[in-house]
């Protein structure tokens, strides 16, 4: 009963499973980590193993490992067309740890590590990084040309200019925050509603009820907002590929 | 429209006009109950469409929502920050504000941009009713 009356904020806390330090900072293996490394090791594991066959009529799990591959690279190409699809690993990395991090948190007794605005903001600012460095790579600097529209007369660039440096700006927050946001809500308000099915007695069958479809909404959500990140880390990246405005 | 074609006048040896008749009208029973089922799974099939657009539309006004707060809650915070630095308090604040508002839209504006230009990339790809009429 202990663990049912605690908060519903109580899910998310960070527990040390091995203390460690390095160059006075604190880098223990977390219960966080912990996920991200099962995370990791499952989606190797899983393509690994479904493609070993490398049948050319696939079984059941080859075929799963194939849609999920094309689905992506078919977004890929059609945001960042061929000459996008170098890219096409990092997205496809991006979009299996964050659905794997967001799927295994739906299972009861575990963490969902993106639930950590800290965790969902290092990834949005690492495609920020790699947008803005793909960017003057690939046109030099005159890729700061994307914040000066062409066709403007120069009064408004007064203003212009520090709109689009500004919205430039904040694409990691909104991006992290996104997904952050979505998975926190998404698991506070199933241990709310769990908290009533236990508290209500008998009467506890109605949010019980509830919450069997908000699991299902749930799994929607971490499949969705997985997704939404890779498409945006797209759009993004387009960007940085072909600066159209 | 492929069975009526050859309800010529001329009498055919070996089919009675009762017939022809009870054909002819097995041949419109089967088009209409054909017809019915294409429409039906054309329209299914067009919204099952595999897209990585066809989120629901509470995802895609999600998407756009939090722009909105990031926007005027990092505009807001660039402001007071200037603000501290120059000595300015309000005015800053409020500049950035709009600032950080309009920085969102404009990024909504690029994103639903790109996804809409998808979209129709997408539909003039692949033809909304599949064309199953041969030409015979």
């Amino acid at each position: 009963m202990a663990i049912i009356a605690a908060s519903p904020m109580e899910q998310f806390k960070i527990e040390r499973i091995s203390d460690l330090e390095m160059f006075g900072m604190d880098v223990s293996f977390t219960n966080s980590s912990m996920m991200m490394v099962a995370s990791v090791a499952l989606i190797s594991f899983f393509m690994i193993l479904s493609m070993r066959g490398r049948s050319l009529v696939p079984n059941r799990v080859q075929s799963i490992a194939e849609m999920i591959y094309e689905y992506v690279a078919d977004m890929v190409r059609s945001t960042l067309g061929e000459k996008g699809m170098k890219f096409f690993p990092w997205v496809f990395s991006l979009f299996s740890f964050i659905l794997v991090l967001n799927l295994l948190g739906m299972i009861p007794g575990t963490f969902t590590s993106t639930s950590h605005i800290i965790v969902t903001f290092a990834l949005a600012a690492m495609v920020w990084i790699v947008v803005t460095a793909v960017g003057f790579y690939n046109h030099g600097i005159g890729f700061l040309k994307m914040f000066v529209p062409a066709g403007v007369p120069w009064p408004l660039l007064l203003i212009i200019v520090p709109i689009e440096i500004i919205s430039y700006l904040i694409r990691p927050i909104s991006h992290s925050v996104r997904l952050f946001a979505n998975m926190m809500a998404g698991h506070t308000l199933l241990k709310v509603f769990g908290g009533f099915v236990v508290s209500l007695g008998a009467f506890g069958i109605a949010p019980l009820l509830f919450m069997v479809a908000f699991t299902g909404l749930e799994i929607l959500v971490a499949f969705l907002q997985a997704l939404v990140f890779a498409v945006l880390t797209c759009i993004y990246l387009n960007d940085g590929l072909n600066m159209h405005h | 429209m492929a069975g009526t074609d050859d309800d010529g006048d001329s009498p055919r040896g070996t089919i009675s006009p009762a017939e022809r008749d009870a054909f002819r009208k097995r041949a419109k029973d089967l088009e209409n109950r054909l017809g019915g089922v294409t429409k039906k799974r054309t329209s299914r099939e067009r919204q099952q469409r595999p897209s990585p657009w066809s989120s629901p539309a509470a995802g895609r006004a999600m998407r756009f929502a939090v722009e909105l707060v990031v926007g005027v809650a990092v505009g807001g915070f660039i402001g007071w920050f200037l603000d501290g630095q120059f000595g300015t308090r309000p005015w800053l604040l409020v500049v950035f504000v709009i600032l950080g508002f309009a920085a969102a839209i404009n990024n909504i504006i690029r994103v639903a941009r790109e996804m809409q230009a998808e979209t129709e990339a997408r539909q003039r790809a692949t033809p909304a009713v599949p064309d199953n009429e041969d030409d015979d």
